[in-house]
């Protein structure tokens, strides 16, 4: 009577235990398909494999998802996502897609200055007109000048052997020097005016037409 | 011969519980391609991104934490809340402290100045005008022309 008595008592707590865990197993199943409809996949490469991957949302902390690479699941939303190594950097914002698999790449390159600045422009042999009487500061105020123009321009040429003094006059306080070139492919003229070791005013005329595209000085107090 | 039997029906039912308890375990995981999803933590707005952009400038493996690294002071928006200004202060003088600019693009703001506590000004030629005077006054740009 004993044992069998025991196996009975061990087969209704084992039945029980199974009742429990099918319960179990079905929440489980139903708390994990919410969880899935909520979220989507994120895959992140770059293009460094060492590179430290953060990520954030409005209103939240960032916080490190990953090196050189990192898969992750998130609540579906808008992210801001960065990827740092050795003075690399890349940064971008996606968005994550309920149910889905969304995909980034990272191109780690040098940081640059992301609001546009005359430092963003690539300006060719305009260093050449410091050998034709004009100082670094000037050149410097005259790429500022140049972007001050166009905020979008990529490229500056100062074509090689263009650049020309103007005979100065006695008692003329201006000094003019002459150049042609391109801005992004478009040919110019530029007469660049100055008096001493700052200032400079450009004027820029479209090489074909001969209209005035843009005239300024700098410092802009100059008279 | 009924011992045997009921030895048998014990194994069985433990069998199942054992593979109803490896289901718990492992079925979610399977349901989640084996991600555990990340909750981010909230904070104060703009403290992850400027954090990520910490990391940039600082190069470190580890991300500068507001409350921790670095204290958010002061934030002003500009031009329809699109471009934000905030300020931040270094704890344990770590160097991270200035001003930083942040424009709002694709749902969520990005920093595209700074931190700094001193900006060329052609450094600021791409902002809004009341953004340039607010750092301006605030006495964070040089070199104006």
């Amino acid at each position: 009577m004993e044992p069998r008595s025991l196996a009975y008592r061990l087969r209704q707590i084992i039945l029980a235990a199974i009742v429990i865990a099918s319960a179990g197993l079905v929440y489980s199943v139903y708390n994990t398909a919410q969880i899935r409809d909520r979220t989507g996949t994120l895959k992140v490469t770059t293009s460094a494999s060492k590179a430290i991957i953060t990520i954030s949302q409005m209103n939240t902390d960032a916080e490190v998802i990953g090196t050189g690479t990192s898969t992750i699941r998130l609540r579906a939303g808008t992210y801001s996502l960065a990827a740092n190594y050795a003075g690399l950097h890349a940064t971008t914002v996606t968005h994550v897609t309920t149910d889905q698999t969304t995909r980034v790449t990272l191109n780690l390159a040098k940081s640059t200055n992301v609001l546009p600045s005359a430092d963003n422009i690539d300006f060719e042999n305009i260093d050449d007109l410091v050998s034709n009487g004009l100082t670094t500061t000037q050149v410097a105020n005259l790429k500022q000048l140049f972007f001050t123009y166009k905020k979008t321009m990529q490229t500056v040429d100062v074509a090689p052997g263009s650049i020309q003094s103007t005979a100065h006059n006695l008692g003329d306080p201006y000094f003019t020097i002459t150049f042609a070139g391109s801005i992004d492919g478009a040919p110019y003229r530029a007469a660049v005016r100055y008096t001493s070791f700052e200032d400079v005013a450009l004027t820029l005329t479209d090489q074909r037409s001969g209209v005035q595209l843009f005239t300024g000085r700098l410092p802009s107090s100059t008279q | 011969m009924e011992a045997g039997r009921t030895n048998r029906s014990l194994v069985t039912l433990n069998v199942i519980l054992v593979v109803l308890i490896v289901a718990i375990l492992l079925v979610p995981r399977i349901m989640l391609g084996g991600l555990k999803p990340i909750t981010l933590k909230t904070a104060p707005a703009l403290t992850g991104q400027i954090s990520q952009a910490l990391a940039a400038k600082t190069d470190r493996a580890t991300l500068p934490a507001a409350g921790k690294d670095y204290s958010l002071g002061s934030t002003r928006y500009f031009d329809n809340d699109i471009w934000a200004v905030a300020t931040i202060a270094s704890i344990d003088n770590n160097g991270l402290s200035g001003a930083v600019v942040l424009k709002k693009a694709g749902g969520i703001y990005k920093v595209v100045l700074g931190p700094g506590t001193s900006f060329p000004s052609n450094y600021t030629a791409g902002l809004p005008s009341d953004l340039k005077q607010y750092l301006n006054e605030q006495g964070y740009i040089y070199g104006t022309p």
